[in-house]
């Protein structure tokens, strides 16, 4: 938790809910885990003000309590408050997408009282809904897909203290032994520990989670927006651009369709390897989508294409050149073709889509897809964690070479290659003379890009004779690359705070809907124009944070 | 001559640099150089979208009983007014806000907080907690102000560029109408109390004017 993240958090805050909140998260987030009196101390508010304060602050878990600890205390959960506020915008705009125009009003009302409410038992829910039958089929519908999630009453114990008990828990269970060692008992508690945390972690994700036995929706149950699954999608939305600016808008197309048909199985963005095969992919493929007019197709495979054979490439598959030069069985095919027109134009497609997915396997520096086995016209999986270092990296590229031009990008791009090493050598890989680029090299030491390690050549350590070997981490250069991406966000935040405060009149009667003046239209306008135009680059730097810091 | 370069240098130790190919730059430094800024590239719609759905969601926090204020519940507070406890004309130009949502009127789920926050939730010891019905917020001003606007502007730019269809814009102005009949309904009956105020308690000076007569007189 850095400083930018604290001041971020501690302005949304201020302006979402109010100076006495952002108080008790300013004086939580600088001391951290504090008791009510503690709070009270440090905070200079009465107690009986934040007890009324943390009272909403527990509804939406922003700060989660210690069921531990006597007297309780209060924890902040940052990436919490982060993702309510930064991503209630396109929560609410990606729920509208998914549901037809009817449905949608249903389940948009739905998140955006949980939203606002952090979580709700579903009976009081329908119990103050106009359209109580609506309200419960779009509830099923989002629980269904994970959008939501049900909570228990440990979920609002903060996180590290609900790991801790679990190993102290299996600490006490392994008897005390005069031939094990100590550190081997409490290692051996920390892997069962880990284990159970994972059952733990994942008990939410049965797709019954929240529904009765007889597959309606359990009425008693309490549910919450679950961010983790909205992350997946959001992570999914950046993936399908990549492929986009990398292949093509078809071959886009194809990859957000298989990453669709994955959904339902990812729960949250730190998992992989899901393995799906062509032929899933073909079944629910867009029919309008025109997979074959993206690509040159040889007029030899396009012949292949009418005669209706099998899927695979020729280089792959030799068998199937076999079959190309023998006419008899090119013959035999055609007359399938005409016995069955429907089936061998699936199997053509099928043919034209692993084009498109090979092409998504193609690039060994950017894997969208990795082919895995051959069963069911092909089987693909996404290697998330490598995927996303790859796409880190370039986004890293791209910002540097915004800021420290295309000479610093080239200059990190040799170093990243080549691990170590030293400066004469960058300078012959740069073709540039090792005068120009130490500028560039400082520039890019300075913002945490590069690192430089010393290695002495003799013992007395001089630095004549003392090698620098510039290197890059990537972690942690990516982690200060957040970091500067939070200060931007906290910078445009605080101005969208600071036009309106410029407008209080106008501010004040657009509130109270009165009628305006021409010229005070006028003055709206610019100043919609102006939120809007930060509140989108608040939501395009959060999608670098989601590449950064949250899909690691 | 010196080898630091003679004391006719100007103020400091110019000496010292003499040895180094770097000529330092005394002149003072712009206090504003000159930035080049990035252009931000167009919005989306969908970017438009989520940006309304933000500024909405920011709108329904701020009317919800979770905007938790010092004061106590009952008290009107004008929003960006001095909120002293003294009325003002201007105040009549800023947004109301009732501060009657208090926290508790929310139907919490008591097991979820721990035992030192149930008295601020209403619990009281040994009895059980009174039914709260939940309030669903109404998610409409954003949207409506925003539409408002949008009208505004098209009316214009409908009346600029063509009267084609006169028919279809009557039908829609007719609509148009009725809400705000609806609105100026509203503010005539605020507005009507608010004059039955002002002639309760307007002071035509009436009263003065025998007092001041008097004073009149008694200084000549």
């Amino acid at each position: 938790m850095s400083q930018f993240d604290a001041e971020l958090l501690v302005l949304l805050v201020r302006d979402f809910y109010g100076s006495l909140a952002s108080t008790v998260i300013d004086t939580l987030l600088k001391e951290g885990r504090l008791s009510l009196s503690l709070l009270a101390r440090y905070s200079s508010l009465s107690t009986a003000t934040i007890q009324r304060v943390l009272v909403p602050l527990l509804q939406l878990r922003f700060v989660r309590h210690s069921v531990f600890d006597s007297p309780t205390t209060y924890v902040v959960s940052p990436e919490h408050i982060y993702s309510s506020i930064v991503r209630a915008g396109q929560i609410i705009a990606y729920v509208d997408d998914i549901f037809s125009e009817e449905e949608s009003s249903a389940a948009l009302q739905v998140i955006k009282n949980l939203l606002l409410y952090g979580h709700i038992r579903i009976s009081d829910y329908l119990s103050a809904a106009p359209n109580p039958a609506a309200s419960t089929s779009a509830i099923a519908t989002l629980l269904r897909r994970k959008l939501l999630t049900t909570l228990t009453t440990e979920e609002f114990a903060p996180e590290s203290d609900r790991v801790r008990a679990l190993i102290n828990e299996k600490l006490a269970s392994i008897p005390r032994k005069a031939t094990v060692s100590e550190s081997k008992r409490a290692q051996a508690a920390e892997l069962e520990a880990q284990e159970a945390w994972h059952r733990i972690a994942t008990r939410h994700d049965s797709l019954s989670d929240g529904f009765l036995s007889s597959g309606e929706v359990d009425t008693s149950v309490v549910v919450t927006v679950n961010h983790e699954k909205f992350a997946v999608l959001a992570r999914s939305r950046v993936l399908v651009d990549f492929a986009k600016r990398r292949i093509g808008a078809v071959t886009a197309a194809v990859y957000k369709h298989v990453l669709e048909t994955m959904e339902p199985r990812l729960f949250r963005s730190d998992e992989s390897r899901i393995t799906i095969s062509s032929l899933e992919i073909l079944k629910n493929l867009d029919e309008d989508l025109d997979l074959g007019h993206a690509l040159a197709i040889t007029s030899r495979r396009r012949k292949r294409d009418s005669s209706g054979s099998d899927s695979e490439s020729s280089q792959q598959r030799p068998h199937k050149r076999r079959r190309k030069e023998n006419d008899s069985s090119s013959s035999e095919s055609e007359s399938d073709y005409e016995m069955n027109g429907n089936n061998s134009k699936s199997a053509s497609q099928m043919e034209v889509l692993n084009m498109h997915l090979a092409l998504l396997c193609s690039s060994p520096s950017l894997p969208f897809l990795k082919r895995v086995g051959s069963k069911g016209g092909g089987e693909y999986t996404i290697d998330f964690s490598a995927l996303m270092n790859s796409i880190r990296a370039l986004e890293y590229d791209k910002l540097i070479a915004k800021r420290q031009g295309a000479v610093a990008c080239r200059l990190l791009r040799i170093i990243r290659d080549k691990g170590r090493i030293d400066e004469k050598q960058i300078a012959q890989a740069a073709l540039l003379p090792a005068k120009e680029i130490r500028a560039h090299l400082t520039a890019l030491h300075e913002c945490g890009g590069l690192d430089l390690q010393e290695v002495p050549r003799g013992a007395d350590r001089a630095p004549s004779r003392t090698y620098y070997l510039w290197h890059h981490r990537p972690a942690a250069a990516h982690a200060l690359m957040a970091q500067q991406v939070i200060r931007a966000m906290t910078r445009c935040y605080a101005r969208v705070i600071d036009e309106r405060a410029r407008r209080p009149g106008v501010f004040a009667k657009i509130a109270r809907e009165a009628a305006l003046s021409a010229a005070e239209v006028e003055e709206v306008r610019k100043l919609r124009d102006v939120e809007e135009k930060l509140v989108v680059q608040i939501t395009r730097l959060d999608r670098l944070v989601l590449v950064f810091r949250d899909c690691l | 001559m010196s080898l630091r370069g003679g004391r006719s240098g100007g103020p400091g130790r110019p000496g010292l640099l003499s040895g180094l190919d770097i000529k330092p730059d005394f002149t003072p430094s712009e206090r504003y150089p000159k930035l080049v800024l990035p252009i931000q590239s167009t919005i989306t719609d969908e970017e438009r979208r989520c940006v309304q759905n933000f500024l909405q969601f920011q709108q329904d926090v701020r009317d919800s009983a979770f905007y938790v204020v010092e004061k106590k519940p009952g008290i009107v507070e004008y929003e960006g007014g001095i909120n002293d406890g003294i009325k003002r004309y201007s105040d009549r130009f800023l947004k109301k806000r009732k501060i009657g949502k208090a926290v508790t009127d929310h139907p919490y789920i008591v097991d979820f907080f721990p035992q030192e926050l149930h008295s601020t939730l209403g619990v009281k010891s040994g009895t059980k907690r009174k039914h709260v019905k939940l309030d669903l917020a109404a998610h409409k001003k954003h949207f409506l102000e925003a539409a408002a606007l949008n009208a505004a502007a098209d009316e214009e730019s409908a009346e600029n560029a063509a009267e084609l269809n006169d028919d279809d814009e009557e039908e829609i102005n007719n609509e148009d109408d009725i809400d705000e009949e609806d609105d100026e309904k509203d503010e005539f009956e605020e507005d009507e109390e608010g004059d039955y105020n002002a002639e309760k308690y307007f002071d035509d000076g009436e009263d003065d004017y025998g007092d001041d007569g008097g004073d009149d007189e008694a200084a000549y």
